[in-house]
């Protein structure tokens, strides 16, 4: 063999390991494949296809202020690498902060979903409010989809320098997330809230894990943004609801509360102006 | 120490008068700029932030709430403030905001925060017919009769008009109770304490 013959083979062999590295890589990356992270509230609450008891006719008693818990719904399997617990703790401390200032609402718990995972159903929900002393809970549950795709830059992977430069992949995430807020003595559910996002980026194939990281996390956090938006309105229209149809939901208020206090009534301001005139026509009739 | 009012120069009466209520009015949006800072909290009042105990009166949920208030304090001020000292007056409001507070905090242990004037009114209302009763001005009585029959309503049951659609928050009615039953005690405290200083030191005396 010339020695032109053993150049050209030795390029080859070279081009050969270098593109089958890049692409051993890009498929331990996962290339053109779709990845899913998802917790089921109705999942949770009737494991292994449990049907819902008979809606009993209780009415929901809201004893305000309330104590609210707030967590994320468990992942189905224990295998879902979805958000961490400190990512979801950050999330639902930015949800806390949106609702700690309003007047009727004693305190809101975080709840850390590892409390919630080891049972299902409702008597799991029962045991953490119990423990916190909750009125009401908030179960957050979530659905997150990426794709990573790529486009005719990364043809250019096998190269190795295009895998570092060239930003031949494409990472789209869909999340969805809902908020279901129910009463924990009626187990009724009083009002929902969702947020959606979509997020998509381009990156070279060596970053393509870290981008996704970061676009699963971002969406994650835009959708809770979505859904505490969304949740406000929500409020707004169960307040409505319940001013409106009284018998459906019973609001009381515990002892003392109301915290506003001191304000005169119209009876004792008529009967002090009524005394002012008194006391006018009095003096200047002596 | 004087605890009657003796001066007949009207005037100089109406300017003090305003001037009085001026500064009242003045330390009541004070108290309204920076709520979280003095509103009566009892955690934050077991924890030492004593000074609750009598600025939580002053602050308000928000302006109808100091509005109404006010016009209250205008015309309670219109009607009484004529009948005892500046002195009087002062001493008498503290002890019953005290009072109150103290009423709070040891009866009232489930209220974690409150704000308002309208307590201290019920106690000053009380103190200035107590002084008109003792004039003889017996219509005073049945204004007496009046407030003790609201002040059952509201414990007991509930007033036709609800207060806390109009401020945006529950009425703690025991405020009003608390101030009411303050006010009849301090009132009664400071006739004791007049008599037996006026017995010592003679009518003239200062």
């Amino acid at each position: 063999m010339s020695k032109i013959n053993c150049q050209i083979a030795l390029v080859i062999v070279i081009a050969v390991f270098t593109a089958s590295c890049t692409d051993v890589w890009h498929q331990l990356q996962g290339g053109s494949v779709r990845h899913g992270v998802s917790s089921s509230l109705v999942d949770y609450l009737y494991p292994n296809g449990e049907v819902p008891p008979e809606i009993e006719q209780q009415t929901p008693n809201l004893n305000l202020p309330l104590r609210v818990g707030l967590a994320f719904v468990p992942t189905r399997s224990s295998r879902d690498q979805g958000l961490s617990e400190a990512s979801k703790n950050l999330l639902l401390e930015k949800v806390k902060a949106s609702f700690a200032s309003q007047e009727f609402i004693k305190d809101i718990q975080v709840i850390p979903d590892t409390y919630l995972r080891s049972k299902t159903g409702f008597q799991t929900i029962d045991q953490v409010a119990r423990l916190y002393g909750l009125d009401v809970i908030a179960l957050v549950s979530y659905d997150q989809v990426a794709h990573v795709d790529d486009n005719n830059l990364s043809i250019l992977y096998w190269s190795v320098i295009g895998a570092y430069t060239l930003k031949g992949s494409l990472n789209e995430v869909q999340t969805f997330v809902d908020t279901a807020i129910f009463d924990v003595k009626t187990h009724k559910l009083l009002f929902r809230a969702a947020g959606v996002n979509s997020t998509e980026g381009s990156s070279t194939l060596v970053e393509s894990v870290k981008e996704m990281r970061e676009s699963k996390a971002k969406s994650f956090s835009l959708a809770m943004s979505d859904m505490t938006t969304n949740l406000v309105a929500e409020l707004d229209r169960f307040k409505e609801k319940v001013k409106q149809n009284e018998g459906e939901i019973q609001v009381t208020h515990r002892s003392g509360y109301s915290g506003g206090g001191g304000a005169l009534d119209f009876i004792l301001l008529a009967l002090l102006a009524c005394l002012v005139l008194f006391k006018r026509a009095w003096t200047t009739r002596k | 120490m004087q605890l009657t009012r003796r001066s007949s120069n009207i005037g100089a009466e109406l300017d003090r008068f305003s001037i009085v209520l001026a500064l009242v009015t003045i330390f009541l949006g004070f108290g309204q700029l920076v709520p979280a800072l003095f509103r009566y909290e009892r955690s934050l009042v077991i924890e030492g932030e004593y000074w609750r105990l009598v600025t939580g009166h002053f602050t308000h949920l928000g302006w109808w709430h100091l509005l109404l208030n006010w016009l209250g304090l205008v015309l309670i001020a219109q009607l009484f403030i004529s009948l005892y000292s500046y002195l009087y007056w002062l001493i008498s409001a503290l002890l019953c905001l005290l009072a109150i507070s103290f009423g709070f905090l040891f009866l009232n242990p489930e209220l974690d925060w409150y704000v308002g004037l309208s307590g201290l009114l019920h106690g000053l209302f009380v103190i200035g017919v107590v002084g008109e009763l003792r004039k003889g001005r017996w219509l005073f009585g049945f204004a007496l009769l009046v407030l003790v029959g609201k002040l059952i309503a509201e414990n007991l049951a509930t007033l036709p008009v609800d207060m806390s659609r109009f401020i945006g928050a529950n009425v703690v009615v025991e405020a009003h109770l608390y101030g009411a039953i303050s006010g009849g005690l301090i009132a009664v405290l400071m006739m004791v304490l007049n008599a037996i200083w006026t017995r010592r030191f003679g009518d003239n005396s200062r």
